[in-house]
C-alpha cells in the first residue's frame, strides 16, 4: 500500500509539473505562433464569408470583442457577422507574445474593404487577439481593433 | 503490477483533466485587484509617477494604438513625453474576464482630458488591459485604446 501511495504521489507530481510549467521552448512557441496566425487568418476569411459557425466553434463562451461601439459578448459578435459585406481582407505585420503555456496574444495590421451596417469600415486597422488553449484547442477569447492613423 | 499501472493511469488522467478544464473562471478578488491597478495606473500617468508604471509593466509588455505597436521602453517614453499631460479622467463600465488563474483582461470606458503638444486625445475611449500573474504579482502586459464611435 505504501508503495502504491508513493507511486501515486510521484505520478501526480510529474503530471502537475508538466501542466503547470510556464516556460516554453522556442520551438513550441514558434509552433503556437504559426497555429494562431493561421486561426486568425481563417477568422477573417470566415467574417468575409459570413460563416457564423466558425465563430461559434472558435470563440470561447466568455469571449469579448472591443471596438469603437463598445464591448460585445460572443452572441453579439456572432450576430454582427451577418451585418457586414466584406469584399477583401488581408493581414500583415504580426507580433506574437506568449502569455503563459495556455494563452497568447497576437497583434497585427488588418486591411479590409468592408461595409458594416451600411457604414464603410476603416481601410486599415491595428488589431489584437488573445487566444487560450481549452480542451486541447486554441480558441479566441478577446479581440479589439483601432483604425490606423494615416 | 497491473493494479499499479491502472492506479497510475487514473491519477494522471484525473490531474490532466483538472488542468484542462474549460469552465469559466470567476475570482472577484482578482477582478477587484486588476481594476484597482488599472485605476492606479491612470493616476500614475496624471501625477507623472513613472516608477509606478515602470514596475507595473512586464518586460515584454506592448501597447497598441493607431500609430502601431510600442514595447515597454517606447510605451514609457510616449506616456511621459514632455508636452503630454493628462489633466483629468474618469473610468467606468469595467468588465474582467479571467482566461486562466494567471491571466485576466479588463475592459472599460475612460473619459479623458489629455493632450500632447497641443493635440487633444480622443475624449472617450474603450480600454483593454491585460494582466498576467508573474512571481505572485499581477503585472500589465498589454494595453490598447479604441476611440468610441461618434
Amino acid at each position: 500500500m505504501k508503495k502504491i501511495m508513493m507511486i501515486l504521489m510521484v505520478a501526480i507530481g510529474i503530471s502537475s509539473v508538466a501542466f503547470g510549467q510556464t516556460k516554453m521552448s522556442k520551438d513550441t512557441s514558434e509552433s503556437v505562433e504559426a497555429q494562431i496566425i493561421a486561426i486568425e487568418k481563417a477568422g477573417w476569411e470566415a467574417w468575409k464569408n459570413k460563416d457564423a459557425k466558425w465563430f461559434q466553434a472558435t470563440l470561447t463562451d466568455d469571449a469579448l470583442h472591443v471596438d469603437g461601439g463598445g464591448v460585445t459578448d460572443k452572441a453579439q459578435s456572432i450576430k454582427a457577422v451577418a451585418d457586414c459585406e466584406v469584399k477583401s481582407v488581408s493581414l500583415d505585420n504580426f507580433k506574437f507574445l506568449m502569455l503563459d503555456k495556455n494563452s497568447a496574444l497576437i497583434t497585427f495590421t488588418g486591411m479590409q474593404d468592408a461595409v458594416c451596417g451600411g457604414k464603410p469600415q476603416p481601410l486599415t486597422v491595428r488589431a489584437s487577439s488573445v487566444y487560450v488553449k481549452r480542451g486541447g484547442k486554441w480558441l479566441n477569447a478577446y479581440y479589439t481593433e483601432i483604425p490606423v492613423v494615416q | 503490477m497491473k493494479k499499479i499501472i491502472m492506479i497510475l493511469a487514473i491519477a494522471i488522467a484525473a490531474t490532466s483533466a483538472a488542468f484542462g478544464q474549460t469552465k469559466m473562471l470567476k475570482d472577484t478578488k482578482v477582478e477587484a485587484q486588476v481594476i484597482e491597478l488599472e485605476k492606479q495606473s491612470w493616476e500614475a500617468i496624471k501625477t507623472n509617477n513613472r516608477s509606478f508604471l515602470e514596475s507595473l509593466l512586464t518586460d515584454d509588455a506592448i501597447a497598441v494604438d493607431g500609430d502601431g505597436v510600442a514595447g515597454k521602453a517606447q510605451w514609457m517614453k510616449n506616456t511621459f513625453a514632455p508636452g503630454c499631460a493628462l489633466k483629468s479622467y474618469s473610468t467606468d463600465d469595467f468588465k474582467v474576464v479571467m482566461f486562466d488563474k494567471n491571466t485576466a483582461i479588463v475592459t472599460y470606458k475612460a473619459n479623458q482630458d489629455s493632450a500632447c503638444n497641443g493635440k487633444q486625445a480622443p475624449a472617450t475611449v474603450w480600454v483593454s488591459s491585460l494582466y498576467v500573474k508573474r512571481g505572485g504579482k499581477w503585472l500589465n502586459s498589454f494595453f490598447q485604446l479604441t476611440p468610441t464611435a461618434q
